[in-house]
């Protein structure tokens, strides 16, 4: 039965440990075991932590007191959460060496609600870029085809929580980064409201942009993870002291009678012709569930990546300026060239994107006066091969990450709650995903859409082949 | 590829990888047209007041 016990949801893991069918120290070796005979076709982890896992797992089998919400499950972190007496990386060789002193406030709670850790997940450079195509620490391959990327930055989440070496991860987002992986690996990447998970302790590519959010087998799994993850934190000056939903008996609620725009600008200019069809499908079902449809418009849209990259590359340039004047060779190329080009970026530039930005934000409270969510596709193609460097749509050729991207951006742009559901298969085998997105601090109504679109289809349930 | 016409933007595609230089001279062009668009009155977001109060 050990070897099976990965390949359960963290939902079905939990029930498991709480009815005592299994012990928090069996199900961590079991993690441990299939991290040991298949991460080296994935390469998903930069550092395993088995001792401190086990240790914790023993601690919590003896454990007589209130169980915390993720007693006993195995998780997985990105290498950019600070972790106390554990080497932190953000998958580059600037930091190869740093052993924080503190753990980030995502993972002291998720220490608090029970978890054990089975280490540091594989992530691109610094969490610039959608590949995890990491110089330093070696490409994560994607586990429904190895000689595919799993997309980035965290792609070392996604990948991980497909082949099943880990229950759930944390991961970040910025311009994709949770959602990118989530669609290329076939699992659920959630996105929440900017200021909803602390940020205290986790590596900033871009202050303004960035989130902390889960990455799971289910929408179950997810929205579990975040209601452990969200809350106030007084050490993140960005978080909010709004009140947390209970997301969990958010999905019990049917959505009928919901209403889902569909944005009419940006998210089909290119797209391939799989992707759509797979979208399309996915409406179909969501109409079938009884949500109402309607085309919506966002104006601003076209222009929310270029104002996205207009702040981010700035802010970037800002955090990293001191590696990149006293360690440039330690960087890799792509990551320094968008360093390096961050310090140009136009100071009026920078701020004519925060004004379009106020500008998309009042057009997003607009269409939500009239629909609960929008739907869109995830990424506009499946994951390219880890050589590629474009990807070629509807006869156009662009590069990967803004095949990859151009679907997240508007949403770090805005700070609304997203999340990547999977939705279909290419020709290739590989997985499409569905994007579901709401209002500020909606994300009960995201995970409640999302989690009846999941229950209606059985994307989720196929893993990849890898024993 | 075309070589842009603007030196500035010129002198950043060079800087980039040959993979990246589309994305970059694209990215380039982006930014200028984004310094050109009538925001009329909008103030942006991320202004707060340097004393603290919101």
């Amino acid at each position: 039965m050990s070897a099976e016990l990965p390949l359960h949801t963290a939902t079905e893991l939990l029930a498991l440990l709480a009815r005592r069918k299994v012990g928090v120290q069996e199900l961590t070796q079991a993690f441990l075991d299939r991290i040991e005979r298949i991460d080296a076709r994935i390469n998903s982890y930069i550092t395993v932590t088995a001792d401190a896992a086990l240790r914790d797992a023993r601690r919590l089998d003896r454990s007589r007191g209130r169980r915390g919400a993720l007693h006993g499950l195995p998780i997985g972190l990105k290498d950019l959460c600070a972790t106390k007496g554990v080497r932190t990386t953000a998958g580059s060789k600037v930091l190869a060496d740093w052993i924080p002193s503190y753990d980030a406030s995502v993972v002291e709670r998720c220490r608090a609600a029970g978890a054990v850790v089975l280490g540091k997940l594989n992530m691109h450079e610094l969490a610039y870029g959608v590949t995890t195509n990491n110089p330093h620490y070696g490409p994560t391959r994607n586990p429904w085809n190895t000689d595919c990327v799993p997309g980035g930055s965290s792609g070392g989440s996604g990948a991980a929580v497909a082949a099943s070496l880990c229950a759930a991860a944390i991961g970040t987002d910025t311009g994709g980064s949770i959602r990118i992986p989530a669609a290329a690996c076939g699992v659920v990447g959630l996105k929440p409201t900017y200021g909803r998970v602390s940020r205290h302790g986790v590596v900033p590519l871009s202050w303004s942009l960035d989130h902390v959010g889960p990455l799971a087998k289910t929408v179950e799994d997810a929205a579990l993870m975040l209601g452990v993850l969200a809350g106030h934190d007084d050490r993140d000056p960005t978080s909010s002291t709004r009140r947390v939903d209970n997301y969990r008996a958010a999905l019990r609620r049917s959505p009928r009678g919901l209403k889902i725009g569909i944005p009419q600008e940006h998210f089909f200019d290119v797209i391939s012709d799989e992707m759509r069809a797979a979208f399309d499908a996915a409406v179909a079902t969501l109409k079938r569930l009884g949500v109402r449809v309607t085309p919506v418009s966002i104006p601003s849209l076209p222009l929310a990546s270029v104002a996205e990259l207009a702040i981010m590359m700035p802010e970037a340039s800002a955090y990293h300026a001191r590696a990149l004047r006293s360690r440039p060779q330690d960087i890799g190329a792509d990551v320094r060239a968008f360093l390096e080009m961050g310090r140009l970026v136009p100071a009026s530039a920078m701020v004519a994107a925060q004004r379009l930005r106020a500008r998309l934000a009042a057009e997003c409270a607009a269409v939500f006066q009239r629909v609960d969510a929008l739907a869109v596709p995830s990424m506009a193609v499946p994951a390219p091969r880890i050589e590629e460097a474009t990807v070629t749509i509807g006869g156009v050729v662009i590069d990967v990450a803004t095949g990859l991207s151009r679907n997240m951006m508007p949403f770090n742009l805005t700070g609304l709650p997203a999340i990547a559901v999977p939705c279909g298969r290419s020709s290739s085998g590989l997985p499409l995903g569905l994007q579901i997105a709401a209002a500020p601090f909606a994300e009960a109504t995201v995970v409640r859409i999302a989690h009846a679109y999941e229950q209606a289809t059985e994307w989720h349930a196929e893993r990849p082949a890898l024993d | 590829m075309e070589t842009p016409s603007d030196p500035r933007i010129a002198a950043l595609v060079a800087l980039a990888p040959e993979g990246l230089r589309p994305l970059v001279a694209g990215l380039m062009q982006g930014f200028d047209l984004l310094e050109q668009i009538d925001l009329g009155e909008l103030e942006p977001v991320g202004i707060a007041s340097p004393t603290g109060e919101r």
